[in-house]
């Protein structure tokens, strides 16, 4: 007897042919969201921060995967609609990351632009300093060389300069114009060395009695006091004494000898230390 | 001897009472079924609305609310109460979930955009430091 295969495989071809189309054809919305979850892992912040929303995403795909192919339609779109959430979370979350790092950078940076301008005011302002002890050197310079122009001498007390001709009627304490401006490299120098402290000391020709030439010596070194004072030199710097027509410097015999004994000392003392 | 003893039963009131076991224990199992159900898709609900009022204070500190998360968290456990008084638990759970996670979205949302305007004022802060 001969057996006939024909038909039985014809229907077992029948059967697994239908079975194939029974089959659910791939998930274009699955497969899209497996494709999100590969780059969020390759997202460095979105990979950290969304950690566990990234697992969870990872598991509800492949359950709607699952269950796609198992033709529960409903369960398999409620795990995809998970998943993609989750993902969304994941994301947002490592969008949170990227924001706080600029954040931080910003604020360093404003720090550090805040600190750069602190330091640069600083150094501007230490240059207008700068200048402006650059400024003073060179005018005390200034002043002290002006200083040269009166006959200085050295003495115990200090640098001693002789205001010979500095203008004194007989028995006046107003020291003339010319006197007045021959005080002002002194006044210059004295305001720009204020911690030099003066000692004037005032002599007269030997006309009239010795009483009245020593009130007429101190009138006249309180004479030139009150120049300096009024030129804003401070009068606790300035110490004044009369001599009287003790101490000549020349005779007192002759006209020009008693002018020359008519004069004012003043000499810069020396400073502490100096 | 077993025999006899067989012999002496009566299996019809038996098979009788066995059906009704039968019955009586399907429909206990289909009614814990049910309730459990029920249960689970109750506490979904409520999880969901929790999340969607702490959602709701993120997104009102952030003024963000206009996110979409938002609305489509608050449709779905409307959508999820309907379903549950229509006796489908598993839809109302499903929809409370995804109702829950879509509050959870919008919260972080709501923490980004926050971050987000901060980014802003800073960097404004710091044009006017820079031009200063």
């Amino acid at each position: 007897m001969k057996t006939n295969f024909t038909k039985p495989f014809f229907l077992g071809a029948a059967i697994l042919a239908l079975s194939a189309c029974a089959t659910m054809a791939p998930n274009q919305s699955i497969q899209d969201a497996q494709m999100r979850l590969s780059a969020d892992y390759n997202d460095k912040k979105t990979a950290e921060r969304g950690q566990g929303d990234l697992a969870n995403a990872k598991s509800a795909l492949a359950l709607a995967q699952t269950l796609w192919d198992n033709g529960e339609t409903e369960k398999s779109n409620h795990q995809l609609f998970m998943a993609q959430t989750y993902l969304d979370l994941a994301e947002t979350r490592g969008a949170q990351a990227k924001v706080e790092a600029s954040n931080t950078s910003m604020q360093s940076q404003a720090l550090l632009a805040k600190s750069n301008n602190i330091i640069a005011d600083k150094n501007s302002q230490i240059n207008a300093m700068n200048n402006t002890l650059t400024t003073r050197d060179q005018q005390l310079a200034d002043a002290q060389e002006q200083l040269r122009n009166y006959d200085m001498k050295t003495t115990e007390l200090g640098s001693t300069m002789v205001l010979q001709d500095v203008s004194f009627e007989t028995g006046r304490s107003e020291l003339l114009q010319g006197g007045v401006n021959r005080l002002q490299p002194l006044i210059n120098y004295l305001s720009l060395s204020p911690n030099t402290r003066v000692r004037i000391e005032g002599y007269t020709d030997n006309v009239g009695g010795s009483q009245y030439n020593m009130g007429l010596s101190l009138a006249r070194a309180n004479s030139v006091k009150a120049i300096l004072t009024n030129s804003n030199v401070n009068s606790d710097r300035i110490e004044t004494f009369g001599s009287g027509y003790e101490k000549p410097v020349a005779t007192n015999s002759t006209p020009s000898g008693r002018q020359l004994n008519r004069r004012v000392e003043i000499t810069l003392l020396k400073q502490p230390g100096n | 001897m077993c025999k006899a003893i067989l012999n002496t039963i009566n299996f019809k009131p038996i098979r009788k009472n066995l059906f009704v076991a039968f019955f009586a224990t399907s429909f206990f199992l289909f009614s814990s079924n049910a309730f459990a159900g029920q249960s689970e898709a109750n506490e979904a609900i409520a999880r969901a609305e929790a999340k969607i009022e702490m959602a709701t204070r993120q997104a009102g500190l952030a003024g963000n609310q206009g996110d979409q998360s938002y609305n489509m968290s608050r449709d779905r456990v409307e959508t999820a109460k309907s379903a549950l008084s229509k006796g489908n638990y598993d839809s109302a759970e499903m929809l409370a979930d995804e109702a829950a996670l879509l509050a959870e979205l919008t919260g972080e949302k709501a923490k980004l955009a926050a971050l987000k305007t901060s980014n802003e004022a800073i960097s404004k802060s710091n044009a006017q430091i820079t031009a200063n």
